[in-house]
């Protein structure tokens, strides 16, 4: 026993050892504030002179001095403000939720007597999740922000600002019962789901359409526009967009105010590959749970090499870990895709990091959220030490594979210590996806370039919408240093020769088809009661098995995957003839999926009732009879035009 | 000024003390203040049964007050039935449920107050009882009995109690004016609230440019909107006293029109709305009445060269009214103020 201990411990040792610290590279502290100030920060930004503004989530915004350690309070009263940039060293334009706000100090006092409405051209339902993001400021000092969608999981208000229009549904009959109409995250009024560029004047013009939670938002030092958005419905994983005037970046519900949709075409009821054909392709996907689960403000280093060996490179925030990840841009074929990868992981960091500005001594100042979902509070500094880790540097595709670039010289390396993996998110409005298509892609060669730093690979299978994630095994620098971040993902939209046909990403809806295999049951003999049959033995058409929403009980659960067609079935052999309770016991995080019950093929419950459970993790019961009869039986789940929940047993038992 | 009880009361309380006198705790002195807004200093505090209390009451406020103990209960029956009474500066109520009270106290004023507490327990209801007052401005005395928590205690105003659940909303002590754009009831999400001295507060919506309501007592509790993600609304501390009609407050001609809301700018710490009717800028600054009995809107319409029909609502505007609506000419246009008073109850 006590050699078991000690090897344990010699383990835990070495393997610390080896990991190294990201602290060896990166200090990290923690800036005291006001007392009393509620430290959830919607943003940061350097002014000319040096001083930090911030803006909190009581509407504050607050001036610090760091020479001073001086806070002075500039503006309060404002909005839930997600975002702020300095025109001048007096005068500070924020996004709030009503309207993008200029705040000028006239009378140079230090605090700001004019609070000037930019624009607030865009409507307001009241539903808590319509935030407003941004502003991101091009060369010439135009402003984009960013528009949530309402959340389905809450109603609009009796009072709302601008047109209201929702599918030929009025706004008091969607008032009353919402559910009936949204089922989805939607947009009840302009322009939610938008990007809008608005001029200095005031002047608001919709930019792009297709967003659900577009968080973050900003230029990089190539002038290129970037929007990161959130897992959910139609994002099968969250994703950090390229955005370009016009294009429409995937989630539909906002098209309703492009100008040109059918007043009352319900987006929920047209085929995903209608929208898959005009849609633009996130540059990089952020796999969720091993990346990020709810990405935020993006950032372009611009220290010229004071914040480390990463100078013109994408920073992103993570809301749900200590984390802040890299970007690794790649053009191919005229398109812009690229790679993620942890940067700074851990190491003191604060959760929810959402919110990031560099001082003019190329320091990172950090802002912390959490709104009461995953994060955290609070104001960081984070200044480099001088020392280079040893990291993945770039990341290009080739005709055969991929160019690697490190920061330092590797050491020996063979193929096997560059595992590949590939799968895929699927393209649908069910609120996210299980990573499809997952197989192990083989190294073919390997060659290493002249300066020792580079590196190309050649893979077995190189096809065009796929995320490759490359995990570095025991990769180190020539000195033995070993690699700090490990785990990379590369999103694979168009191949060097132009190639982007991924008919994969979309479910065959109409047609109840899927991307997953049909499962054929497990013939369960009814012994004692009650009886617990998990999801595992039902036989799948359409459903994929799951198990990355916790709570479940047994293996996992089915995750009903198109809108209707689909089914899960359980095949039970019954001593005798009787009427059974039947307990599904199912999560669904929002709006109502209600399935057909059907036994032995005989329709015996036209539309079950799943309503919502809250979250995915939260499961429930529902409850309802049948009569088996004696032998064998199926007892089948199949959905009916609203997909269905994520299933975890059946239990059965006798009155 | 002495402490006044009535006969009934004094027998009782004379009859306690010469049975119990060993029993006794010390004298309590305390001091009791008004503040801005219909409120008391002290939202309640704790005697023994029997005890012997020196209350000083004071009336820092700028309006008058005064100070009733009743019987457990009989709060609101003591303020319903001084409704109607007439003005009187030196008034006495005489009503059964009273168990002392100090006389009407003029702004700055002072008064001790001398009483036994009584030797039942029970919770002790004190009272302003002026007209308009009793509904906000009272407390608690606990006699022989522990408190709950302020959060909790229904025997306090609800702004008390608001206190006792936020203490510490920012970084700065409580002020005002105060401004929080906040989601509220009865108006749209791009809702304003503001807090004026004097303990009026209104809620001016950004949505539609206009006033929509005000109220007297507290501010409000933000914290349902600031917990969570935002889905809640900021809840009214006090009592309405203003509501706006539906239609629009200023009428330019007799063309549909269109606003705009243009921001506002800080004067002396309070919004001046800036919005535009049809493209012609109109500045709206609201303020306390310095007797605190409601608010005062200063419009301003420089550029106006057409006649200006205003709907007032429930309010005084130096024009006549007819059929609700005051037509002012352009230059009375110009410059001009509606005033909203805190009604009395009925």
């Amino acid at each position: 026993m006590k050699n078991v201990l000690f090897s344990i411990g010699l383990l835990m040792f070495t393997a610390a050892t080896q990991a190294g610290s990201v602290n060896d590279y990166y200090k990290i502290e923690n800036i005291a504030a006001p007392k009393g100030l509620d430290l959830q920060i919607g943003g940061l930004t350097f002014l000319p002179d040096g001083r930090l503004a911030a803006c909190f989530h009581r509407g504050e915004v607050y001036i610090y001095t760091p020479k001073t350690l001086q806070w002075t309070l500039f503006a309060d009263g404002l909005h839930e403000p997600l975002g702020i940039v300095a025109e001048d060293n007096y005068t500070l334009v924020v996004m709030q939720r009503p309207e993008l706000t200029r705040l000028r100090d006239t009378d140079r006092d230090g605090s700001a007597d004019h609070y000037e409405t930019i624009s607030d051209r865009f409507g307001m339902t009241g539903n808590y999740h319509e935030f407003a993001f941004g502003p991101a400021r091009d060369k010439v000092g135009n402003y984009y922000v960013g528009l949530n969608l309402a959340s389905s999981g809450a109603s609009i208000r009796p009072e709302i600002r601008g047109e209201f229009r929702h599918y030929g549904i009025t706004r008091e009959q969607f008032y009353k019962n919402h559910r009936a109409g949204s089922g989805r995250m939607y947009s009840a009024t302009p322009f939610r789901g938008w990007i809008l560029k608005i001029a200095p004047n005031g002047k608001t013009t919709p930019f792009a359409p297709g967003f659900r939670s577009p968080n973050g938002i900003n230029f990089d030092s190539a002038n290129r526009l970037w929007v990161t958005d959130n897992q959910g419905d139609w994002l099968g994983t969250s994703k950090l967009f390229h955005v370009e005037e016009g294009n429409f970046y995937g989630h539909p519900a906002s098209l309703v105010w492009t100008g040109q949709w059918e007043v009352g075409r319900n987006p929920l009821k047209v085929p995903p590959a209608e929208f898959d054909a005009q849609r633009k392709r996130a540059a990089v996907l952020f796999p969720q749970g091993s990346m990020a689960n709810s990405p935020t403000q993006m950032l372009t280093d611009t220290t010229d090499g004071k914040f480390g060996p990463f100078a013109k490179q994408l920073l992103v925030g993570e809301m749900n870990r200590p984390r802040i990840l890299r970007i690794l841009v790649d053009e191919v074929a005229g398109q812009t895709q690229g790679a993620c990868l942890p940067f700074i992981d851990g190491g003191g960091l604060n959760r929810g990091m959402h919110r990031f500005a560099f001082a003019p001594d190329g320091s990172l100042w950090t802002g912390s959220t959490h709104l009461s979902w995953a994060g955290g509070s609070g104001l960081q500094r984070i200044t480099w030490t001088g020392k280079t880790p040893m990291e993945l540097a770039g990341m290009k595709l080739t005709e055969r594979g991929f160019d690697l670039t490190f920061t330092h010289p590797l050491g020996n390396v063979e193929a096997t210590q560059f595992e590949f993996q590939r799968y895929y998110y699927k393209y649908h409005q069910s609120y996210g996806s299980p990573q499809l298509g997952k197989e192990t892609i083989g190294v073919t060669a390997l060659k290493v370039g002249k300066t020792g730093k580079t590196i190309s690979i050649a893979l077995d299978k190189l096809n065009p919408g796929y995320v490759y994630q490359l995990t570095l095994k025991s990769v180190t620098a020539k000195d033995k240093t070993p690699a700090l971040n490990t785990l990379v993902c590369y999103t694979l939209n168009t191949l060097t020769n132009g190639d982007d046909k991924a008919p994969h990403l979309i479910a065959d809806s109409s047609s109840g088809g899927s991307t997953s295999k049909p499962v054929k049951a497990q013939p369960v003999k009814l012994t004692s009661y009650p009886q617990v049959l998990d999801a595992a033995l039902a036989g799948r058409q359409g459903p994929s098995f799951d198990k990355r929403n916790g709570g479940f009980s047994g293996k996992g659960y089915a995750d009903f995957n198109g809108q209707s067609g689909e089914h899960l079935e359980w095949i039970v052999n019954a001593h005798e003839a009787a009427t059974y309770q039947l307990a599904f016991r199912y999560a669904l995080a929002g709006g109502n999926r209600p399935l057909a019950l059907k036994i032995n093929g005989k329709l015996v419950q036209k539309s079950l009732p799943f309503n919502d459970t809250g979250d995915w993790t939260s499961w429930k019961d529902l409850i309802t009879d049948a009569t088996l009869q004696k032998g064998e039986n199926q007892i089948r789940l199949e959905s009916i035009g609203a997909s269905g929940p994520n299933v975890d047993r059946l239990t059965l038992d006798r009155h | 000024m002495c402490g006044l009880l009535n006969n009934k009361m004094r027998s009782l309380t004379l009859a306690f003390l010469t049975l119990a006198l060993p029993l006794f705790a010390a004298p309590l002195k305390l001091t009791l203040s008004t503040v801005p807004g219909l409120q008391f200093d002290k939202p309640r505090f704790t005697a023994e049964p029997g005890q012997e209390i020196e209350l000083t009451f004071k009336n820092p406020d700028d309006m008058a007050h005064n100070l009733v103990f009743t019987k457990p209960g009989r709060r609101m029956a003591v303020v319903q039935a001084t409704i109607s009474l007439p003005p009187d500066p030196e008034r006495i109520i005489n009503h059964p449920a009273i168990l002392t009270q100090t006389p009407t106290l003029k702004p700055n004023a002072s008064a001790v107050l001398k009483f036994t507490a009584p030797k039942a327990k029970g919770i002790y209801p004190y009272v302003c009882t002026l007209p308009g007052h009793g509904l906000l401005m009272y407390g608690a005395m606990y006699v022989g009995k522990s408190m709950p928590d302020l959060a909790k205690d229904d025997h306090v105003p609800p702004m008390a109690r608001a206190k006792g659940a936020n203490t510490n909303l920012h970084a700065w002590p409580h002020r005002r004016p105060l401004m929080y754009r906040i989601f509220m009831p009865d108006a749209s999400p791009a809702a304003i609230a503001v807090a004026l001295p004097h303990g009026v507060s209104y809620c001016w919506d950004a949505g539609n440019c206009r006033l929509r309501y005000a109220w007297i007592g507290g501010f409000v509790d933000p914290m349902p909107v600031w917990r969570g993600n935002g889905n809640g609304l900021a809840k009214i501390i006090g009592n309405k006293f203003w509501t706006a009609p539906e239609t629009p407050p200023l009428q330019v001609g007799h063309a549909q029109q269109k606003a705009e809301f243009k921001g506002y700018r800080i004067i002396k710490g309070h919004p001046e709305f800036h919005y535009t009717l049809n493209g012609l800028d109109v500045y709206e600054h609201i303020t306390a009445l310095s007797d605190g009995t409601g608010i005062i809107r200063n419009f301003r319409i420089p550029r106006i060269d057409s006649p200006l029909s205003v709907t007032p609502g429930h309010g005084e505007i130096d024009a006549e009214i007819s059929k609700g609506v005051a037509v002012l000419s352009s230059n009375q246009a110009k410059a001009f103020t509606i005033t909203h008073r805190h009604q009395h109850e009925k």
